[in-house]
């Protein structure tokens, strides 16, 4: 099935300059984003995805560079365009909420304050009508008495209401595109539970597309149509959900599958060790040369040292870049 | 020796702090050969009225009203300001401390009632209990360092005692006091020594502050009648300012660039001892 | 309406903290008094003169000083309570009058340096912030060391060296010119404002250098914050981020600052109203000590303490407008 691609990243490159040299944390990346859908990136810290995130953003700090071949949004090259045509495009066309709802809102404005002022950013739209669309939008995500609440300053909101008010924010002007860096991470498992619905839904009434980045891998098969795995800044699979979740191809992906503690009971209902990945992810500077996964790869053999795996086809819209998927 | 080196790895790599070292020695030089490099006494009548700065090799800084040597003047109250500024500060820092560790330590009420009762001095203004306590008891180079301890050491109290309580609860003095070790040695032996980084880095600070405090006194007519400070011979420059400003502009500048230096010396301690001794 | 139902319990907590604190400011007074060397007879009559031994034992007994220590402490408590602060020989006035002729020239001096270096603190601190390690940042960051290094009575005598001995544009003595002629009243406040501009100035530099580093400081550390970024990922313009989120979050410390800067400027009060001739009651105190006024001086003394703890209720004040987390002087996060 084709969807009309929105976001197309082409071979990105994200690093910084340091006393040392340069140190990459984003190599060849390539992603793509269809209207509607929701893309999954999984990996641990320091495998790039949350500085992939704020790359398309352009919210990265002026220290770091950022170059692809692509970074097309719709018809927008987000590579080449200025800073207010880029803050035309923030909030607008491709909204974004972090990790932490504790400290995502300022302290000293009011839920509707923060609400009017993004409507009232990028529409003409007179006060009062953008307080009653903020109300609207404080109901659509579920927010109980939002007549009331909506006067209320951040302190008095748990995470969780907190974490509904950014997406309230994230979506008041219509993006076609939202960006939800670790946004459950940080909450309760059944506040969790509670946002992963809310986002499905809201997709499903506002028609937007969701880019979700975690280290949970179950958490973003649950409602991701397709997941990109990255490992120590570049992918290492890519897949539909499910045949990501049922028969991982790569080794890491693997690894993770078994390493989560959902993982921990087989196909057979009998309980196993958690199985850890030995190793630690490696930094920018210290990179193997060959497969960035190899040092701590269960499969690994002299070929995966010495040269860096392109992406094989792993089954069906999927791959992944191993050398043992290489088909002669 | 390896600790001196390190603190003088991380000190120096702030090179306003370098320079505020470099302005300190210039002082300290200053007040302690003065009385060598030049041949006139400060209160001596050396030569002709009212001469300006590079006029006269004789006073490379001029004269003032009455024909004094303005840079044996200068020379002088490096001596003075110092001295003042030092023996003002370590009165202050040993009451300060005396009570901020006892307070800090033993807490309690008697912790709760020492700290309000430094709250007084944070309520009247310090250089008005300056100005009291000189003229009640009058302007004697004694009186005036009293003067200055006595309305600076609540504030070294409350830094003291914020330390102590916090170091009080570290292992290795709960372990002390289970051992049965006797309370003044702990504070002696095991928690002074931990609490000193911040001790020493407001001591910088806190000499320019006396110096300032002592500079206003003298410029007022409050000082101690013998000594020629800075801010005599500032006052003593105020009648002039219209042919001879520079007799008021001169001790100003070294004031300026003493309290400077101390300010700046004080700022590359804060940044030399904090981090690195808690890290340790 | 929310607002005050917020400061209530802070206010109640500060006047409770204010009385105790003046309560021993009295008690301070009156040890300090009874230290002083001398008879407590020329402690108190001052110039009055003690020579005649039939005087001195009539001002004993009017003062009360034949009565045991206790007791002249309550008759001291009972005057203060009818606000009776003593009585000044030298200028033939209660004390209280004298100090009531002079409060509103400090007053009026003080205000104005609070003004002039809260503003010019912030927007250079602001501006700092914005333009960080640039050579306007680091331009400021020295002149701030040097004001802060610079004595008051200094300063004040070079701005009078310049502006009005060399320049001549600006008075450098007094209030009021004294040959003036009252005609009208804009005249008479275009006169003191004139008079007013190089007092303000010399106390305002010192705590311009301290606010405007405070400042700089404050804007970068809020400026790290998540929700600037947030504010950012919405597309907000630079400028609505800079002025509207981090910058009214980065007042809080500076008005904390500025609370506890009030007692350090009415110090600064006295060495630049001496120098200029101003005729408030930091050179009034000057006045007390050369004299040796004591009743006078511990009369200063009581009302300095007093507008500080004034001024550091309406700082608390500010401060609860300004940040809505605050309740019971505590933040509230959750």
């Amino acid at each position: 099935m084709q969807i009309a691609p929105l976001l197309s990243i082409a071979k990105l490159r994200i690093g910084f300059a340091a006393e040392s040299g340069r140190a990459d944390v984003v190599r060849d990346l390539d992603l793509v984003v269809g209207q509607g859908e929701t893309v999954g990136i999984v990996g641990e810290s320091g495998s790039g995805k949350s500085v992939t995130a704020l790359a398309v953003m352009r919210l990265l700090p002026p220290t770091t560079y950022v170059e692809a071949a692509t970074l097309q949004f719709g018809p927008h090259d987000l590579l080449n365009l200025s800073h207010r045509e880029m803050e035309r495009i923030r909030g607008k066309e491709i909204g974004m909420i972090f990790q932490e709802p504790m400290t995502s809102l300022n302290p000293v404005l009011t839920v509707g304050e923060h609400l009017v002022e993004t409507i009232r950013r990028h529409r003409p739209v007179t006060r009062r009508a953008a307080r009653i669309e903020a109300v609207e939008l404080l109901r659509a995500v579920r927010i109980p008495d939002p007549d009331r609440r909506i006067d209320e300053y951040p302190h008095r909101l748990s995470g969780g209401q907190r974490q509904r008010v950014m997406i309230a924010l994230a979506l008041s002007c219509r993006p076609k595109l939202l960006i939800a860096d670790e946004p459950t991470t940080a909450l309760d498992v059944t506040v969790q539970a509670q946002i992963l619905e809310l986002l499905q839904n809201l997709q499903y009434e506002f028609g937007v597309a969701i880019l979700l980045i975690s280290h949970d891998l179950h958490m973003v098969a649950s409602i991701a149509h397709r997941v990109v795995v990255m490992y120590a800044g570049e992918k290492v699979e890519e897949a539909a959900a499910d045949t990501l979740f049922r028969t991982p191809a790569h080794p890491y992906t693997q690894g993770l599958l078994g390493a989560t503690p959902r993982g921990m009971r087989g196909d057979d209902g009998v309980c196993r060790r958690l199985k850890e990945i030995p190793g630690r992810v490696p930094n920018g500077w210290d990179l193997p040369a060959g497969c960035v996964f190899s040092p701590r790869c269960p499969h690994v053999v002299e070929r995966c040292r010495l040269a860096r795996p392109p992406l094989y086809a792993a089954g069906d819209a999927a791959m992944a870049a191993c050398f043992r998927l290489e088909t002669s | 020796m390896r600790r001196l080196r390190k603190f003088w790895f991380v000190f120096s790599r702030r090179r306003v702090a370098v320079l505020g070292l470099v302005i300190l020695a210039g002082v300290i030089f200053c007040a302690v050969l003065g009385p060598l490099l030049t041949p006139y006494r400060p209160w001596q009548l050396a030569g002709p009225p009212l001469l300006w700065p590079a006029t006269d090799a004789r006073f490379p800084l001029g004269t003032d009203v009455l024909g004094r040597d303005i840079l044996s003047g200068l020379l002088n109250g490096a001596w003075v300001s110092l001295s003042i500024g030092i023996a003002a500060t370590s009165a202050s820092l040993l009451i300060g401390t005396t009570v901020g560790a006892v307070s800090g330590y033993f807490g309690g009420r008697v912790g709760d009632g020492l700290m309000r009762f430094t709250e007084i001095f944070q309520t009247i203004p310090s250089f008005l209990l300056i100005l009291m306590i000189v003229g009640i008891f009058s302007p004697s180079l004694g009186n005036i360092i009293l003067a200055i301890a006595v309305s600076t050491w609540p504030a070294v109290a409350r830094m003291v005692r914020a330390e102590f309580l916090s170091l009080r609860e570290r292992e290795y003095v709960q372990s002390c006091v289970v051992l049965g070790m006797s309370a003044p040695r702990i504070l002696i032996t095991q928690i002074l020594p931990n609490s000193l980084a911040p001790i020493l880095t407001i001591s910088s600070v806190m000499v320019a502050t006396a110096i300032l405090n002592e500079a206003s006194l003298s410029f007022l007519g409050l000082g101690d009648p013998n000594m020629m400070s800075w801010g005599t011979m500032i006052s003593i420059g105020r009648n002039s300012l219209r042919t001879a400003w520079y007799i008021a502009a001169v001790p100003g500048v070294a004031i300026i660039v003493t309290v400077l230096g101390l300010n700046l010396f004080g700022e590359g301690l804060n940044d030399a001892l904090n981090p690195r001794l808690r890290a340790e | 309406m929310q607002f005050l139902r917020r400061f209530a319990p802070l206010a109640r907590q500060r006047l409770w903290q204010g009385a105790l604190t003046l309560a021993a400011v009295i008690i301070f007074n009156f040890v300090l008094v009874h230290l002083a060397p001398g008879s407590p007879v020329d402690v108190l009559a001052g110039e009055a003169g003690t020579s005649d031994p039939a005087r001195a034992a009539a001002l004993i007994k009017e003062f009360g000083l034949d009565k045991s220590l206790p007791s002249q402490f309550l008759d001291y408590v009972s005057n203060l309570g009818r606000l009776n602060l003593g009585y000044s020989y030298r200028d033939s006035q209660p004390v209280l009058d004298l100090i009531l002729t002079r409060l509103p020239a400090t007053l009026l001096l003080m205000t104005c340096a609070i003004v002039l270096s809260l503003a010019a603190g912030i927007l250079i601190g602001v501006t700092a912030a914005w333009r960080v390690n640039t050579p306007i940042d680091q331009a400021s960051s020295f002149l701030a060391t040097l004001c802060y290094a610079t004595p008051m009575f200094w300063s004040g005598l070079m701005l009078i060296t310049i502006f009005s001995v060399k320049l001549g544009w600006l008075p450098s003595d007094g209030m009021r010119t004294v040959t003036f002629d009252e005609q009208n009243a804009f005249a008479l406040v275009l006169d003191v404002a004139r008079h007013l501009v190089l007092p303000t100035t010399s106390l305002a530099l010192f705590y311009i250098a301290i606010y405007s580093r405070i400042m700089r400081a404050s804007m970068l550390e809020v400026s790290r914050l998540d929700f600037i970024r947030a504010a950012r990922a919405r597309g907000l313009s630079s400028t609505a981020v800079y002025y509207r989120h981090a910058l009214r979050n980065a007042l809080l410390p500076v008005t904390t600052m500025a609370g506890v800067q009030i007692a350090s400027m009415l110090g600064g009060s006295v060495i630049v109203e001496t120098t200029y001739g101003w005729p408030g009651l930091g050179r009034l105190s000057f006045e007390a000590v050369t004299r040796r006024d004591y009743n006078l001086m511990m009369a200063i003394l009581l009302i300095s303490a007093v507008i500080v703890i004034v001024v550091n209720l309406l700082m608390d004040v500010l401060y609860c407008l300004i940040d809505p987390r605050i309740k019971h002087g505590t933040e509230e996060g959750r």
